[in-house]
């Protein structure tokens, strides 16, 4: 068996909005595997957002345990889990999350920035990745100038872009087109097939689920059923 | 951005003017070279001599610095306001007098660098004869036309003729004025004993600090008054530059004041800006951390932006300074005629003010930065 890359205990995440108490998530357990596509299903309001901030390590547990490659996260400071993040971790979102006053490649180039790459570098790698989701002839264009899918593929190769193990995507095909979205897809399962990274997808798209090797649904906070 | 600009604005055109106003005035007074005094009836610093003066000095006081040991000359002079008519124009100018003593002459002519551009200066016996300033010799002076040898001018109703006119020299009234013999401005404003600066030349040898503090007690005891209460002045050329030096730097100082409060105005105006930018890119904020910037990161992003903000506030008021102190001084020499409006700008008040105007903006900016880098991810994304 393989190992896990991302394991999460027993966590749960609990908010305070005034005197209530809102459980966002009650004890989760998932162990998510290396080179693994999961997908995360559930309704609006189910926790799955909270879920993949976990996974993420965006955010904090109220209780228990998340461990990234066997290592406790839920303790380390803020800077720390940044610098984790930037390095382990690729974030595709539904709203692409573009930098609007940056152009393709230096949106693609700014999480090398962050670990303290040197230009030239970034900019090679920025080049080859722009290439890879077949943006090449759009590098200096500003997202605004760009489509709906060219620009989650610009977000595609920034989430690419420190070469992390694992892919997170939050409906990447949430704002696209059927048609845009299939392409997308195709991308995403051949970085799991070919490159073999872990891909982590959250959805309420039944059909989309067919792209992952396992799905998990949540409600309430809890799983309920794991395919 | 406005306020680091104006503030900006008047430090570097009140600077450069402080200045080019030093560099005039200390040009003046190492003229007068460092063995000669000059002493004054009180009250005078801001007005021309004798026309303030609680007590005038006279020609016995003349005597008194003759007698003092360590004086070589001591020459009294006048400098007088007068009318003058030519070219059908009647205005009020400064007459300076010229000693009637060919050694006193010529230790006046050493002092100040008189030389003529064209004709003679003053021989002896000249009588209603008169040297113009080197500012007649165009068409830019009280006359407004060329002046030329031999033409005749009216001052306080009486003709004169102009027997040459100045090269330029950098003294108080030395190139829109005119000089006229000692015995002839007498006659001419009818003033036999007052004097409005005496002209002290000291011995080859003698401290010239003594020589100055020895006049001032025995003008004290003269006049009968204590320490503090001298209605006089005993100036050395140090003295003298050092006099203007203390007002320039009272100036400079109130004008970095003003500017100062503007700086800061400037400043609040960068801090509220940026806590709007921080507000409007809180996404941005959460999407920078959701791919790898710490709190460091975004807090340093946050404050550069900023430092920005206030360095392009920086180089426009660079601008209008140079712009308003190059105005400035062009007033002062066509209007005013004075050269002691100048501007100089140096390399080190510029990159001064652009280095300042950029630290304002970064300081400014710390607070906003701060709550930008202290947004939690999460938080920040979902905006």
């Amino acid at each position: 068996m393989t190992e896990s890359i991302i394991r999460l205990d027993d966590v749960w995440k609990i908010y305070s909005l005034g005197k209530a108490k809102v459980n966002a998530l009650q004890g989760l357990s998932i162990d998510i595997k290396h080179g693994e596509f999961l997908s995360i299903m559930g309704p609006s309001g189910s926790g799955k957002s909270t879920a993949v901030n976990m996974v993420g390590s965006l955010d904090i547990p109220s209780k228990g345990t998340i461990y990234l490659e066997g290592k406790d996260i839920s303790k380390l400071s803020e800077s720390d889990l940044a610098q984790l993040r930037g390095k382990k971790i690729g974030f595709i979102f539904q709203q692409f999350n573009l930098i609007p006053t940056l152009t393709a490649l230096q949106n693609i180039t700014l999480p090398m920035m962050f670990q303290g790459i040197n230009e030239n570098e970034r900019v090679k790698r920025g080049m080859e990745l722009l290439e890879k989701v077949d943006l090449k002839d759009r590098m200096h264009h500003k997202p605004n100038e760009l489509s709906g899918g060219q620009q989650q593929r610009v977000a595609i190769a920034r989430s690419l872009s420190n070469d992390p193990d694992v892919i997170l995507a939050d409906e990447p095909t949430g704002n696209l087109d059927s048609k845009t979205g299939i392409s997308v897809m195709s991308f995403l399962k051949e970085l799991n097939r070919k490159d073999g990274k872990t891909i982590i997808m959250v959805t309420h798209d039944n059909h989309l689920a067919k792209y992952a090797d396992r799905t998990v649904y949540l409600k309430d906070g809890k799983i309920t059923r794991k395919l | 951005m406005l306020g680091i600009f104006i503030g900006i604005a008047a430090v570097v055109s009140l600077i450069s003017l402080g200045q080019g106003m030093e560099e005039a005035l200390t040009a003046t007074f190492a003229n007068l070279g460092t063995d000669k005094l000059v002493i004054q009836a009180a009250s005078t610093m801001f007005a021309p001599p004798g026309s303030l003066a609680v007590t005038p000095l006279t020609k016995d006081d003349i005597d008194i610095v003759r007698r003092t040991q360590g004086v070589k000359v001591a020459i009294g002079r006048l400098l007088r306001g007068v009318t003058a008519e030519h070219n059908e124009l009647r205005v009020q100018n400064f007459a300076i007098s010229i000693p009637e003593d060919l050694e006193e002459r010529r230790l006046i002519v050493e002092a100040v660098d008189l030389q003529v551009e064209d004709g003679r200066l003053f021989r002896n016996g000249d009588r209603f004869k008169v040297l113009l300033g080197a500012d007649f010799a165009t068409e830019d002076n009280a006359f407004q036309k060329k002046m030329r040898i031999g033409e005749k001018i009216t001052l306080n109703d009486k003709k004169f003729e102009v027997i040459g006119i100045l090269k330029r020299i950098s003294a108080p009234f030395g190139n829109d004025g005119f000089m006229l013999m000692d015995d002839t401005l007498r006659e001419l404003i009818n003033e036999d004993e007052e004097v409005d600066l005496i002209n002290v030349q000291v011995e080859k040898g003698a401290d010239v600090t003594k020589v100055a503090d020895t006049i001032t007690k025995k003008f004290r005891r003269d006049r009968n008054q204590d320490i503090g209460e001298e209605d006089f002045t005993v100036q050395t050329p140090e003295q003298a530059s050092q006099t203007f030096g203390s007002i320039l730097l009272i100036m400079q100082i109130v004008v970095i004041g003003i500017a100062g409060i503007s700086l800061i105005v400037g400043g609040v105006g960068i801090t509220n800006a940026m806590f709007t930018s921080v507000l409007e890119r809180t996404k941005e904020v959460g999407i920078m951390k959701a791919i790898g910037a710490t709190n460091k990161d975004v807090m340093t992003f946050f404050m550069i932006e900023s430092g920005i903000l206030g360095m392009t506030g920086g180089i426009i008021g660079i601008l209008m300074g140079v712009a308003m102190s190059g105005f400035v001084e062009i007033v002062g020499k066509n209007v005013l005629g004075s050269d002691l409006l100048r501007a100089n700008f140096s390399i080190y008040l510029i990159v001064g003010a652009l280095l300042f105007s950029f630290f304002i903006g970064t300081v400014s900016g710390v607070v906003p930065a701060m709550q930008a880098s202290k947004m939690a991810p999460v938080e920040a994304l979902r905006q």
